[in-house]
């Protein structure tokens, strides 16, 4: 049975009480875990791969890998960190599946003409799908870690964490995504001009 | 190059249908997982004879379907083999959306990816590979993708095609019926209605075939040629107000400018096989396109018919803006006004 750490703060006694009704296959308990987490689940994945085309099946996927292994958790780190630890897996293991799947389209919401940044959203999302498109040529590993340092800006400890790799290792992942992205881009003028506008002072 | 994104990509929310759908899914797989588990393990002895026996029956079956493949000949056995590699290769995904307005099915073998996109009363906007695709209400359209070709199949309404430009040794093509439209980057509508086709080119050129008969339709064109009425747009598309016109002749390909000179060697003796010869010429593009438009406005300004006249001079001005005859064609209008 589970035994929380002994200097455990009142949210981390939360999350192990919380997982140890999960693992004890507490229905109400999982549906909880799952609304409190299912946000942040969907944004990693979405971070990763740039669109919501088959993202229900990998947020279910991920919750069920939650439940399969939450009779191991034991509050060693926050349980959101846990969660996001077990997207980046299922991401992990979507990406190296073999290709390729169906067509890769997806539904273009409209953009309202008519409001001052239209332009700057049709700008974005074409941007968004260009350097997406040029990820899809990565390995998986070096996509998830530039998706997450890069583009959404979590630090390289973290990512590490939640790739379950050394920080030396996710440096070089990171390293070689830039230099390959950086490579396509200057094929690209639309891309290399959406990099450059992402560039921080 | 940036240390991390200023401005990330915004993140598109999941909607409430696919939360619950997400939910209800995870809910029936647990209860699934738990079934399982709850399930008496079965006895060892009686766990190796199944997996002897379903070898033993997979082993039967493989042997009989090998003996009838043989019986039946080798034209059938080839359909078999082909019926179950389908079987066996072609999946369906299930993570696109399918809602009341636009449903999409999407298959994919080893090689080729396949999707189809049927709409019913709202059209639906997607893009692929460069391709902005709207298919419009009541359409239905197979894409099939392998490596960088893309092919389109209307099987019946409309759909508006954005082709960034590409790579002319792989170009996008769409098929509607017998007629094959083949693009390396333009703008335009293609609509099938009744077995019949429609293409309508608002930018760049597209190459349309049928049967032998190949043509190049270029921006402010549509194919088949229409004489009567004036030329439809894709704005009468998009009113949902199909303009189908006449199957396409099965007359020879000729060059513009022998037809020219063939009509205007009738103008006199001829004048209606004249004016065929002209229009015929004025369904291709360059030059010599633009001259017979003008010639055929002439001979019907000729011949009294000024508002059909009126109507291809204005054609030609839409088509050859600062062509040669622009200048006389502006100045015949004003005097038929």
């Amino acid at each position: 049975m589970m035994s929380p750490k002994q200097d455990a703060t009142p949210v981390e006694r939360d999350d192990v009480a919380l997982a140890a009704r999960c693992a004890a296959g507490n229905r109400d308990a999982q549906l909880q875990l799952f609304h409190d987490h299912k946000a942040r689940a969907h944004a990693i994945l979405y971070r990763i791969l740039g669109s919501n085309r088959d993202i229900e099946d990998l947020v279910q996927d991920t919750f069920l890998e939650v439940f399969r292994s939450i009779a191991s958790f034991r509050g060693q780190a926050r349980l959101g960190t846990w969660v996001s630890t077990i997207c980046s897996r299922v991401a992990f293991a979507h990406l190296s599946r073999k290709k390729p799947s169906a067509v890769e389209f997806e539904t273009v919401p409209e953009i309202a003409s008519d409001t001052p940044d239209s332009d700057d959203v049709a700008f974005s999302r074409e941007a968004a799908r260009r350097l997406y498109l040029v990820l899809a040529k990565l390995e998986p590993k070096h996509r998830i870690a530039f998706a997450l340092h890069v583009i959404d800006g979590r630090k390289m400890q973290d990512v590490a964490q939640l790739t379950e790799a050394t920080l030396v290792a996710t440096k070089s992942r990171v390293w070689r995504a830039r230099k390959e992205v950086a490579k396509h881009a200057r094929r690209d003028p639309f891309l290399s001009s959406y990099l450059a506008s992402q560039e921080s002072s | 190059m940036m240390n991390s994104f200023r401005e990330p990509p915004p993140i598109e929310e999941l909607s409430e249908i696919s939360w619950k759908r997400v939910e209800h899914g995870l809910v029936d797989a647990l209860d699934s997982e738990q079934a399982q588990a709850a399930a008496p393990a079965p006895v060892r002895s009686a766990l190796r004879f199944r997996t002897v026996a379903v070898g033993f029956v997979a082993v039967a079956a493989v042997v009989l379907l090998m003996l009838a493949i043989r019986n039946d000949g080798s034209e059938k056995s080839s359909s078999l083999a082909k019926n179950t590699s389908q079987t066996a290769t072609s999946q369906t995904a299930t993570s696109q959306t399918a809602t009341s307005q636009t449903a999409t099915s999407q298959t994919a073998t080893s090689k080729t990816a396949t999707s189809t996109i049927t709409t019913q009363e709202s059209p639906t906007k997607v893009v692929l590979s460069g391709a902005h695709i709207e298919v419009l209400p009541h359409a239905s359209v197979a894409v099939e993708q392998d490596g960088e070709n893309l092919a389109f199949q209307l099987h019946e309404g409309g759909i508006r095609l954005g082709i960034e430009a590409r790579d002319h040794t792989s170009p996008v093509v769409v098929t509607a019926g017998d007629v094959r439209i083949e693009v390396v980057g333009t703008r335009f509508a293609v609509y099938r209605s009744m077995g019949k086709t429609q293409v309508i080119v608002d930018e760049g050129i597209v190459a349309v075939s049928r049967g032998d008969l190949r043509e190049l339709v270029r921006a402010g064109e549509q194919w088949p040629a229409i004489e009567e009425p004036a030329a439809a747009t894709t704005a009468d598309i998009d009113a949902g107000q199909p303009v189908v016109a006449p199957t396409a002749s099965k007359e020879p390909k000729v060059e513009p400018r022998v037809l020219f000179e063939q009509a205007a060697a009738k103008e006199q003796s001829a004048p209606t096989e004249a004016l065929h010869l002209y229009r015929r010429a004025a369904r291709a593009s360059g030059p010599w396109a633009a001259n017979a438009l003008f010639a055929q406005a002439r001979l019907l300004l000729a011949q009294g018919q000024s508002s059909k006249a009126k109507r291809v001079l204005q054609r030609y001005l839409n088509r050859f803006p600062s062509g040669p005859n622009a200048a006389d064609s502006k100045s015949l209008l004003k005097g038929l006004k």
